[in-house]
């Protein structure tokens, strides 16, 4: 199909599994596993930078003298 | 760009396919030809149909030729094509055989690559927002650096790092968008 359109495409069929995707891939587990917790070491980072931030923002400010 | 498509695509919960993953004996078009008629949907972003530094300057005729064999692919079964420019009314300079398709406009821009596949698609239940699919873009990227800085890989448009970054934005896709999450089933 061309596109001559606003319309949106619907996207039909199912979708893959992680599994299934590594193993069509060829991705082994191990490093589909290693992925994984390198992504929420990401999520983690993020969660501790936005804690800080509004730490900061909560926290007084502190004037001199 | 290259990351926010797949970090896009993954998010709709497709499989993306490049023909940078394509290796072995069979020429190269032959390859092209079956990867392409294998996929339901193929995006072909012409954005960097553009001169090269190198002399002779040459543009590379690759993306839109690969359209073309999408194109023309159809009558071999259902074929969804895309087609991506980063501005208005230059797919009309540099393809007029495509009037009157409407290019998705991404302004070279990777949250205008995310902006307009959410443009172009859609599923019956799952559907990400636009910060979902920043999210899983940011993810992507920062898997593209360790993968770059930890292996020492020189480009990412090799088979192995594609093969990686695509389990990244899925996995990715699947802690970020909740209607991605578990295992199975037949998620639309």
């Amino acid at each position: 199909m061309g596109h001559t359109h606003t319309r949106r495409t619907v996207l039909t069929g199912r979708i893959p599994t992680v599994e299934e995707l590594a193993k069509r891939r060829g991705v082994s587990r191990r490093r589909v596993e290693w992925l994984r917790q390198l992504i929420e070491s990401f999520h983690e980072r993020d969660a501790r930078r936005r804690r800080i931030a509004r730490m900061r923002k909560k926290a007084p400010l502190k004037r001199g003298r | 760009l290259y990351l926010a498509f797949i970090a896009g695509l993954s998010a709709f919960g497709l499989s993306p396919r490049a023909t940078i993953e394509l290796t072995g004996s069979q020429r190269r078009l032959d390859r092209i030809i079956r990867l392409l008629r294998s996929c339901g949907y193929s995006f072909h972003d012409l954005s960097r149909v553009a001169l090269d530094r190198t002399p002779p300057a040459t543009p590379r005729f690759n993306m839109p030729f690969e359209l073309g064999l999408a194109v023309a692919s159809k009558p071999h079964g259902r074929h969804d094509w895309f087609v991506f420019e980063a501005q208005r009314h230059r797919l009309t300079k540099s393809l007029s055989d495509l009037n009157g398709t409407d290019p998705h406009i991404h302004e070279g821009h990777p949250d205008g690559v995310l902006r307009a596949l959410s443009n172009a698609l859609v599923r019956r239940r799952h559907r990400p927002t636009a910060a979902q699919l920043r999210a899983v873009y940011e993810d992507v990227c920062h898997t593209a650096q360790t993968i770059r800085s930890k292996f020492r890989i020189d480009s990412l448009f090799e088979a192995r790092a594609f093969d990686e970054l695509i389990m990244a934005g899925r996995l990715s896709a699947e802690t970020s968008i909740p209607s991605l999450r578990g295992r199975g089933g037949n998620r639309r």
